[in-house]
């Protein structure tokens, strides 16, 4: 039984007012600003947020990928500046090698993380990062000859394998269906509790976010978008799917949650249509081609 | 049953699916559907290609040239194998010349053996070809006749209106009188009359005349396929003659016998000199001698190139030229997708240089190499050519280094595009991949982007390769180098009986090999593309 520990604990991974834009100097939109985020050992949070919010960019700012044009991200106290295998990110379209088998993809950043191991020790050091997520039959297969469920799988062998200290999960199971992600979040619960590691895990499903984490943030729209307020999960642990759902609970925390999503959906769309400037005495120009061609059943006319 | 998938799946990665439904047929699988894919992918090439025959068999004896009749598939088919009896013949000779002891006397023996058999085959031949004239010469008179007779009253009959135009013209002008201006025009206009209707006359008579040669070429097949066994027997018989001379006479053996005889008295003739001045000139008769016996003694059959050692030489070109043009692509395209600052600096380049001919840059090439070779017999790249064991019989030559060159820069674009392409469009997350192992570039480099590039820089280089046997014809052409592009250049120029006929061999030829180059690309370009598992 895993007892909930939040939030007395020192942050290990932390988000410090970090922003960041693309674009021109001049006209530089922030996708992100003044994001913070402080994430203790050990703990599972989950961010949640509506698809083009930014999560992505979220995750490649602590994966290193990409640097904050203001404000800084800390591990441990230290500055990241650029990728380390010590962040293990799960990317959402698996990234797996097509032309290397399953034990290849493993190997090879196993070789590089491990690079003082003889080749016996990487070899079993596959293997069990292969068995741990059930795949050792598929051992000499290539990416193209499995299923979705199978390629994450590999996917996550591959990040577990270099033994970070923290995991980024980039939506790792969005893209399969319902049962196989049922299976692979036990899978992956199972290992975390195991394992002991401090996990972000991305995602847009509800359901997803309260069966697994310690904590929900929300990521409100973009672009500005920045973290909301955290939903601390007590629910106790292991949590059964089956039985999780008929709890008081839970069912607040899902009710809370929504309703606060389709708030910022809302807010979003106000927002939006703020943008719309009145323009008076203007009436646009009849783009619609002359009559004769409309005859012939012009699309844009109907 | 257990061998249906690997076959089935050595059939899909070889690219030649026409097979699958004769596979899945003779394993019993839905025999209708595969029966109607047989129809379609076997049985209808087949057809297309039997009416392609057909119509070339029909057309083609409609047009005459100066090389005679545009050769039928027939023709063509028996050139082929004239082209393939000369290349048996030359090797025979070749290692005829080198036998000894015994076995020099049995082949020559059995060639003898064979000539004594020509006599009587040569009479029955004779025999048969007068049978031949004498049974279709009723059919050769019957088309012939007509015109004939109608060409020589044509002729005869236009003769002795010449001459009684003229006859009338001497005695009309007896009646003339000069001083006469009046007279004298009429005179004028009447011998022009008569020189044109001359010239009318002449007119019909060499259309006729046109007509009579017309049938005399009368296709007569009879005769002529009997002409053409005496025509073979004939040539046999040529050889035979030649082949005995090399084996008898003519061997090395028997050189090497006689050099030494003369190498023993030129000896004997040195130990039995007496001092003074005869010594130096006995002593430099020896030393002539031995000289001599080592060159024959390593002497070989100066035997012509035949097509199937041209053919061969001609591969080992394109190869070369290949394997430098991809030398030169992989590296820079790599480079290219790198960097997009090289791939600015380098696209005037593939832009301006790419549409360039072949047989623009060859005569250039052809200087340039000259340049690095003054002297050729002793270039040492040319001398280490000569050392490979395999390669030295095929006289690797300035010419054939310049095509070689020629072939490189003619078909490297295709592969450095292609390569660059590769590279450029390596997939994000893969970088991301390799960002987050903090792979350094070497491996980077060798373990993702060369994978990732490897399909697309091998549709390159089959494109490449297409392109370099293309050009390789028309640069052996141009250089005179020895291969299939000299061949076609010599039956051009020497215009033999079947040479016409064998210019349509090569082309059968040329497109056989490039064929067979193209599909063992397309093998190696499945089995470096991932989606295919390769077939085992």
């Amino acid at each position: 039984m895993k007892t909930v520990s939040f939030p007395k604990r020192m942050a290990f991974l932390e988000l410090d007012n970090a922003s960041i834009g693309f674009g021109p100097e001049s006209s530089r939109v922030d996708v992100l600003k003044n994001v913070k985020l402080s994430v203790a050992e050990n703990e599972f949070v989950a961010i949640i947020g509506f698809s083009g919010a930014g999560k992505s960019t979220l995750v490649s700012l602590l994966a290193g990928l990409e640097l904050p044009t203001s404000g800084e991200i800390r591990m441990a106290g230290k500055r990241i500046t650029r990728p380390d295998p010590s962040r293990g990110v799960m990317f959402q379209s698996y990234s797996l090698l097509p032309w290397l088998t399953v034990a290849g993809n493993v190997e090879l950043a196993v070789k590089q993380v491990f690079p003082e191991k003889s080749k016996a020790e990487i070899k079993e050091h596959v293997d069990r990062y292969i068995g741990m997520v059930h795949l050792t039959p598929a051992r000499d297969k290539r990416p193209h000859e499995l299923s979705g469920g199978m390629r994450q799988r590999v996917s996550l062998a591959r990040t577990l394998s270099m033994q970070p200290e923290v995991l980024l999960l980039d939506e790792p199971l969005s893209a399969l269906d319902a049962l196989t992600r049922a299976v692979l979040q036990d899978e992956i619960l199972e290992i975390w509790g195991r394992e002991k590691k401090t996990v972000v895990l991305i995602t847009n499903d509800v359901d997803e976010a309260i069966l697994m984490a310690d904590r929900i943030i929300p990521l409100t729209m973009g672009p500005e978008a920045t973290l909301a307020e955290a939903f601390p999960v007590t629910l106790a642990r292991p949590r059964d799917r089956r039985t999780l759902t008929d709890q008081p609970e839970y069912q607040r925390l899902k009710a809370d949650i929504t309703s606060y999503l389709v708030g910022l959906n809302k807010d979003a769309v106000r927002r939006r249509a703020s943008n719309i400037i009145p323009m008076p005495g203007v009436s646009p120009k009849d783009f619609r081609p002359p009559s004769r061609i409309r005859g012939l059943r012009w699309k844009s006319t109907g | 049953m257990n061998i249906k998938y690997p076959l089935l799946k050595a059939i899909d990665v070889s690219g030649l699916t026409f097979l699958s439904p004769v596979v899945r047929l003779i394993s019993g699988e839905e025999p209708a559907k595969q029966l109607r894919d047989i129809g379609r992918f076997i049985v209808v090439p087949i057809i297309a290609f039997l009416v392609f025959l057909w119509l070339w068999a029909v057309i083609a004896p409609k047009h005459r040239t100066k090389a005679g009749e545009v050769p039928t598939p027939s023709v063509v088919w028996d050139a082929s194998g004239g082209v393939w009896q000369f290349h048996k013949r030359e090797t025979l000779k070749e290692s005829g010349y080198q036998l000894t002891g015994e076995a020099r006397v049995a082949a020559l023996e059995e060639a003898k053996t064979r000539l004594g058999e020509l006599d009587a085959l040569e009479v029955k031949a004779k025999a048969q070809l007068e049978t031949a004239e004498a049974a279709s010469k009723e059919t050769f008179e019957r088309a012939v006749g007509p015109a004939k007779s109608a060409y020589e009253t044509a002729n005869n009959a236009a003769r002795d209106s010449r001459r009684a135009r003229i006859e009338s013209l001497k005695t009309m002008a007896a009646a003339v009188n000069p001083q006469d201006e009046q007279a004298r025009a009429d005179y004028l206009t009447a011998v022009k009359q008569a020189d044109q209707e001359t010239a009318a006359d002449k007119l019909k008579v060499d259309a006729l005349k046109v007509a009579y040669t017309e049938a005399q070429n009368i296709a007569l097949p009879k005769v002529k396929n009997a002409r053409s066994a005496l025509t073979k027997l004939a040539e046999e018989r040529q050889f035979l003659t030649k082949y005995i001379d090399m084996l008898s006479d003519n061997s090395r053996e028997k050189k090497v016998s006689d050099s030494k005889e003369k190498l023993a008295e030129a000896s004997a003739a040195y130990a039995a000199a007496k001092p003074g001045g005869d010594l130096y000139k006995l002593a430099g008769n020896v030393l002539k001698r031995q000289e001599l016996l080592t060159t024959i003694e390593n002497s070989q059959y100066a035997k012509p190139w035949t097509l199937p050692k041209q053919i061969v030489r001609s591969l080992l070109c394109v190869f070369t030229g290949f394997m430098l043009a991809s030398l030169i692509a992989i590296p820079l395209g790599i480079l290219c997708g790198l960097s997009p600052t090289f791939m600015a600096a380098v696209t005037p380049f593939i832009a301006l240089f790419k549409p360039v001919s072949p047989l623009v840059w060859l005569p250039i090439i052809m200087i340039i190499v000259g340049g690095f070779m003054p002297d050729p017999e002793n270039h040492w790249l040319l001398n280490a050519f000569e050392k490979i064991p395999l390669i030295k019989n095929f006289k690797i030559d300035p010419m054939f280094l310049s095509s070689a060159i020629t072939v490189a820069l003619c078909s490297l674009w295709a592969t450095l595009v292609n390569t660059a392409l590769g590279v450029g469009s390596i997939d994000k997350d893969h970088m991301n991949v390799a960002r987050v192992l903090r792979l350094n570039f070497g491996a980077r480099l060798f373990k993702i982007i060369i994978p990732t590039a490897l399909p697309l820089i091998f549709a390159g280089l089959r494109i490449s390769l297409g392109v370099g046997w293309m050009v390789l014809v028309a640069a052996e052409i141009l250089s005179t180098s020895e291969g299939i592009g000299k061949f076609v250049n010599d039956m051009y120029t020497n215009g033999s009986s079947q040479s016409f006929a064998q210019m349509f061999v090569v082309v059968f030829i040329v497109g056989i090999i490039g064929m067979l180059l193209d599909r063992i690309m397309v093998l190696f370009q499945r089995l470096v593309s991932f989606d295919t598992a390769p077939a085992l």
